[in-house]
């Protein structure tokens, strides 16, 4: 059997990581969460998941902040990212920075299950996505 | 003959010296002299705060007190009328001097005759109004310049509320959003049944909160765009994209609102792949606000479609929504796109939102550079549209100016910049190039494609006014590539090519734009 994708969650609203958390899981994900920027990037440095789920507006380290550093560390630059955020201007900015797609906070849970898996199995290197 | 009237004072500290310059003037023919003389210094300041005198005759030998520091003082005290120094003898230096402290003329005692002191009256006349235009000039410019300063002061302060305002609708976006988005995750888990099995009945609850969930956040989403509408804050990031881009983002929200109100939704099978000009967000928008107007209106279990169609000849394409509801009484179809009207209703009891979705579904079309339109029967139902541009870019030119001309009065012009990068470089290197000029311009500007690999800029402004958006872009080209990984953004060379008013010189643009920059190409999507 194939390893489950690892993913980790980066959102400083604890109950919200918490019901990605549980959704993903539900997905048969093996799912990891961190609450702030710094915390976030840490621990995608150190576990190197397939893929982050990051917020935006962070304490420490925002989410912008956050993928360019993963950008532009060589052991993290291909690490998917998918973002969610509550503001619909971060959109354009997160696409930028290299983001996979953008989802606007509230999510559709189905589709973010459906933008994890085509993020998982997007054959286009990391970075190039047009918007 | 009409005699000119002077009122002359003559300081002068010997009483002989004096009538015999009142003698020589009124021996000048066609002036009214009134001789006034001061002895002393003392007594001239009291005379000329006192007598409305026209002309000063100034001894430069004041007994204690010589003329010249006299002079000095009445200048730096303000005093403008034209002062004639007169000198014992012409000595050169003294001469200089009293002319550098601020006398208008001079004239030696002993060669005084009617003559000369009749030129001398008007040269130093016409010096005094010389100096006195000066001194308003200087007045005036010193007066605006402040002025200037003011309102410098004022538009930066106005450039910071506006960025506050921006600032501010966003963080109310996000504070809503969160905790909503907490309350839509956990019902749907347990709507799920991923934390226990859920019973038919409660299923049915559940979902009734996720769905008030979406209503609350469109009605959100609304909210904030007509307080940006209001402030002028609302605009849009346009961009190529594809037409099956705009419908599958708002997909699922829609049809889990028409499930819980038992309509059936169809939704269109897109096959088209051309590329149009929009924000695919503020499309979304308008679908959303369309549909979720036709679901409110329609009976249970009648069914709303909603569908989309080429328009070649227009160059647009055209989306729409289809309802079999209770339909439009023709007087009202003019009224339904404004704000707070809703057919059957009293917006204070109405639970159907804030009559405010038609509304910003128009703002946010036109804004897209489309329009929108509603066909209506009685008893049949209703049918909405709106039309989004193909990307051409000289159509979405033409489309620009009209909305700059209508929006403007105009009153305003146009210039348009090149950006040119170098024609050998790839994708996704082309876009990401695109993507970058794209957000960099303001939010009035217009890109598009242009030929030889590079884009032509649109911008609300006269080409003085752009150096500074140039210098910017430039700024954020070396931020750019600061923080991208692998190699630096392409270069880019942008260079202003011309401005003209966009009412009266849309043809010179056009022609400009074509010649020069001819043979165009379709938009690279």
């Amino acid at each position: 059997m194939p390893e489950r994708p690892r993913l980790l969650i980066v959102d400083d609203d604890r109950r919200i990581a918490q019901a990605v958390a549980m959704r993903l899981k539900a997905a048969g994900y093996d799912v990891q969460s961190a609450h702030d920027g710094e915390a976030g990037l840490a621990a995608a440095t150190e576990q190197l998941p397939d893929l982050v789920v990051l917020d935006i507006r962070m304490p420490k380290i925002d989410g912008l902040s956050v993928l360019a550093r993963l950008r532009e560390q060589e052991q993290t630059r291909h690490i998917q990212v998918i973002v969610l955020s509550a503001c619909a201007v971060d959109e354009c900015r997160a696409l930028d920075a290299g983001a996979f797609c953008f989802l606007p906070k509230p999510y559709d849970p189905q589709t973010l299950l459906d933008s994890i898996s085509a993020a998982l199995n997007s054959d286009i290197p990391v970075g190039t996505q047009a918007g | 003959m009409s005699l000119e009237t002077l009122t002359v004072l003559a300081i002068d500290d010997d009483s002989g010296g004096a009538e015999l310059l009142r003698r020589h003037l009124e021996g000048i023919s066609g002036f009214d002299v009134t001789f006034i003389h001061a002895g002393s210094p003392s007594e001239s300041k009291k005379t000329l705060v006192g007598n409305s005198v026209d002309l000063i005759f100034l001894d430069h030998l004041l007994g204690a007190e010589t003329g010249l520091k006299l002079l000095e003082q009445l200048r730096a005290a303000g005093e403008l009328r034209p002062i004639i120094a007169m000198t014992g003898q012409g000595d050169e230096y003294l001469v200089r001097d009293l002319m550098r402290k601020g006398a208008d003329d001079y004239l030696v005692k002993r060669d005084i005759s009617p003559e000369l002191l009749r030129r001398s009256i008007e040269n130093a006349t016409s010096r005094f109004h010389r100096r006195r235009l000066e001194s308003l000039t200087k007045d005036l410019a010193r007066d605006l310049k402040k002025k200037n300063d003011i309102l410098e002061q004022k538009n930066r302060r106005l450039a910071e509320l506006y960025d506050t305002a921006h600032e501010f609708v966003d963080n109310v976006s996000h504070e809503f959003r969160t905790p909503l988005t907490v309350i839509k995750e956990f019902t749907s888990i347990m709507n799920d049944g991923l934390v226990g099995e859920v019973t038919a009945e409660q299923k049915e609850y559940l979902g009734t909160v996720l769905d008030r969930v979406d209503d609350l956040a469109t009605m959100i989403d609304d909210m904030l765009d007509i307080s940006k509408l209001e402030a002028g804050l609302l605009g849009a990031t346009r961009r190529v994209c594809t037409v099956e881009d705009v419908p599958g983002r708002v997909q699922k929200t829609l049809e889990r609102k028409a499930s819980s109100n038992q309509i059936s939704l169809v939704f269109p099978a897109i096959t088209s792949s051309l590329a149009i000009y929009c924000d695919p967000e503020k499309i979304g928008r308008v679908i959303i606000n369309l549909t979720i107007n036709a679901i409110k209106f329609s009976d249970e279990d009648s069914e709303v479609s909603l569908w989309v169609k080429e328009e070649p000849g227009d160059d647009t394409i055209r989306i729409g929504v289809t309802d079999h509801g209770p339909g439009i009484a023709p007087e009202k179809v003019a009224e339904i796109f404004e704000r707070f009207q809703q057919l059957d209703g009293d917006i204070r009891s109405s639970t159907k939102g804030f009559g405010l979705g038609l509304n910003i579904a128009r703002e946010l079309v036109h804004l897209n550079f489309g329009d929108i339109d509603v066909k209506s029967e009685i008893g049949e139902g209703s049918t909405f549209s709106f039309t989004v541009p193909v990307a051409d870019p000289k159509k979405l030119i033409h489309r620009y100016l009209d909305r700059i001309d209508t929006f403007r009065n105009g009153a305003s012009y146009v210039s348009l910049v090149t950006v040119e990068v170098d024609p050998s470089i790839g994708e996704p290197e082309r876009s990401d190039v695109e993507r970058f000029v794209q957000h960099q311009i303001r939010r009035t500007d217009l890109v598009v494609s242009a030929p030889s690999k590079g884009w032509v800029v649109v911008a609300v402004s006269k080409q003085v006014e752009l150096g500074s958006l140039i210098q910017r872009i430039k700024q954020a080209h070396l931020d750019a590539n600061r923080n991208r990984p692998g190699a630096p953004l392409s270069d880019i060379a942008m260079t202003v090519k011309g401005t003209w008013p966009v009412h009266d010189g849309r043809e010179e643009f056009m022609k400009f734009y074509e010649c020069e920059l001819a043979p165009l190409e379709t938009v690279h999507a």
